[in-house]
């Protein structure tokens, strides 16, 4: 029975994870001559590296403005009512279709008429996309937190801020390094917000979305296969992060 | 339990309302209509998004996500209890970490390789045919398989990490008993494993539910001829002026999502 279980495992996974490397294999696949001809093409296209560059710069920026609000508001992990009202802003930000949400900032953007504020709005609505994950992996580091640290630190008359700043924040920073990592990857690969918010800006995923879905330029494909390597990258880095995070708490 | 405020109401609050103003303004602007530059109130909206049209649109999206979330809660809970009892938690752990990967990678990089795959000669009919022996189509883009299949594909990791986070923290003592008790694993898993699971179940259809009704990208890739997605009844809803009633199916969305969560709250109360 365990064998059966493991073998419908791993085929699960085969068939979750794999399929993704295939645009990575066909990246590569175009001349037997030079594999890398795509990878040189797309390199020199001015408009790949133009969307790439500011996607980076926009996510870095969400990446660093989400893991900061993320955490403020993570705190109320420690509080049961707080953290259900949390729990709530969750669960909206993370199921209303992302097209609606979009739209809903777009609309208020236009209404308050401030120009050239595309790339604000952007943010904002990159931010509030990654804040749930934010907030989740946070939680996931406090639920190692014991409850009597925190007890003590006010029974020693510590303020909740510097509660915040030296014991909760120093237990969770390699946490929160991560979270920022995590925000970094999803920024630079959502597409519907930045479609809806970038407006004349051209991000790297509205420019693999256009080029994909029209085929015309097979380069594409190393364009996409260029943003799996920088998110498998990224990822792993993430979870030697937090890893390591969780060791040092173990250890400590 | 953790019970130690360490952050004012105040703060919180405000920081909430902050995130929360997009949703305010869905409401909002549910019921006003720009009419030669002024905004007046309108309940437009409402004739627009229950139109006829607009109906068997939203119902063959909700059909298809029920269908969905249904397959993949599942499907999911199936996977997840098999790693929860037959996997090392190193291997689980693993298995996790891997599952992340498609739903961290691009959207339409991901969706744009499950058509290289699904398309008519690629790959999976192929292999089906050699297994059959016959030449078999049975993923192409004109009769949905691709996007039911690809919508699964893309949910069940969520269902996944749901469940077997479940699992995980259920008291150790009901697997100790049925062992003790000689009961035999099918018997387990429908007197035990099923009853003490059954709200993670709803959470995942739930979740599953509403990930499904989002996802436009697989069907506008794998969709052939039939394309009813939520983006391009929101791109329809643009095209005609109807802003209005984009942001009315938000409202009622987004009022759904919190009266599933006060009877959820409720019932776990009770």
């Amino acid at each position: 029975m365990k064998i059966v279980a493991r073998i419908i495992l791993l085929f699960v996974l085969v068939l979750i994870v794999i399929p993704i490397f295939s645009i990575f294999y066909y990246s590569f696949s175009n001349t037997e001559i030079d594999i890398f001809s795509w990878y040189r093409e797309i390199v020199n296209q001015g408009d790949f590296l133009n969307a790439l560059w500011l996607s980076v710069k926009t996510s870095i920026i969400v990446g660093i403005v989400t893991s900061i609000l993320g955490f403020i508001i993570s705190l109320a992990w420690f509080n049961k009512t707080q953290r259900y009202a949390v729990i709530f802003l969750i669960v909206v930000l993370g199921l209303i279709p992302p097209d609606i949400i979009a739209l809903g900032i777009s609309q208020f953007s236009q209404l308050l008429n401030i120009r050239g504020s595309n790339l604000f709005f952007t943010v904002i609505g990159l931010m509030l996309y990654s804040l749930p994950f934010t907030i989740l992996l946070l939680w996931s580091r406090y639920y190692f937190i014991d409850d009597v640290i925190i007890k003590s630190a006010k029974d020693i008359g510590m303020k909740n801020l510097h509660i915040n700043l030296k014991i909760i924040m120093g237990m969770s920073i390699s946490t929160l390094f991560s979270s920022f990592i995590f925000n970094f990857i999803l920024s630079l690969n959502e597409y519907p917000r930045t479609y809806y918010l970038s407006g004349y800006h051209n991000f790297l995923s509205e420019y693999l979305y256009s080029k994909l879905k029209s085929g015309a330029d097979e380069s594409i494909y190393a364009g996409s296969g260029l943003t799996i390597l920088v998110t498998f990258i990224l990822l792993l880095l993430t979870f030697v992060v937090f890893k390591y995070s969780n060791t040092s708490d173990k250890k400590g | 339990m953790h019970s130690n405020k360490v952050i004012s109401n105040t703060l919180l609050h405000l920081l909430l309302i902050i995130c929360g103003i997009p949703f305010v303004f869905l409401f909002i602007f549910s019921f006003i209509e720009i009419v030669n530059g002024k905004e007046i109130f309108s309940l437009s909206s409402f004739k627009e998004l229950f139109s006829p049209i607009r109906l068997t649109e939203l119902k063959t999206i909700t059909l298809r996500a029920v269908l969905v979330s249904l397959c993949a809660t599942l499907v999911s809970f199936i996977i997840s209890y098999f790693l929860f009892k037959n996997a090392s938690k190193r291997f689980q752990l693993i298995f996790l970490v891997l599952l992340t990967i498609p739903l961290l990678i691009n959207e339409s990089v991901r969706v744009f390789s499950w058509q290289l795959l699904l398309a008519e000669n690629g790959l999976f009919n192929s292999m089906l045919s050699t297994f059959i022996g016959n030449e078999v189509t049975l993923f192409n883009g004109s009769n949905g398989n691709n996007v039911i299949f690809v919508m699964l594909v893309s949910i069940i990791p969520f269902g996944i990490f749901i469940n077997t986070a479940s699992l995980s923290v259920t008291p150790k003592i009901y697997w100790k008993v049925s062992k003790d008790i000689g009961m035999k694993p099918t018997a387990t898993f429908f007197k035990i494993v099923l009853p003490i699971s059954k709200t993670s179940i709803a959470i995942t259809f739930i979740i599953s539910f509403f990930l499904a009704f989002s996802l436009s990208s697989e069907v506008n890739f794998l969709g052939g001829a039939s394309k009813i997605s939520i983006r391009n009844l929101v791109l329809s809803f643009m095209s005609s002026g109807n802003f209005s009633a984009i942001f009315l199916l938000g409202s009622i969305l987004t009022l759904l999502i919190f009266f599933i969560g006060i009877s959820i709250k409720s019932y776990k109360k009770s």
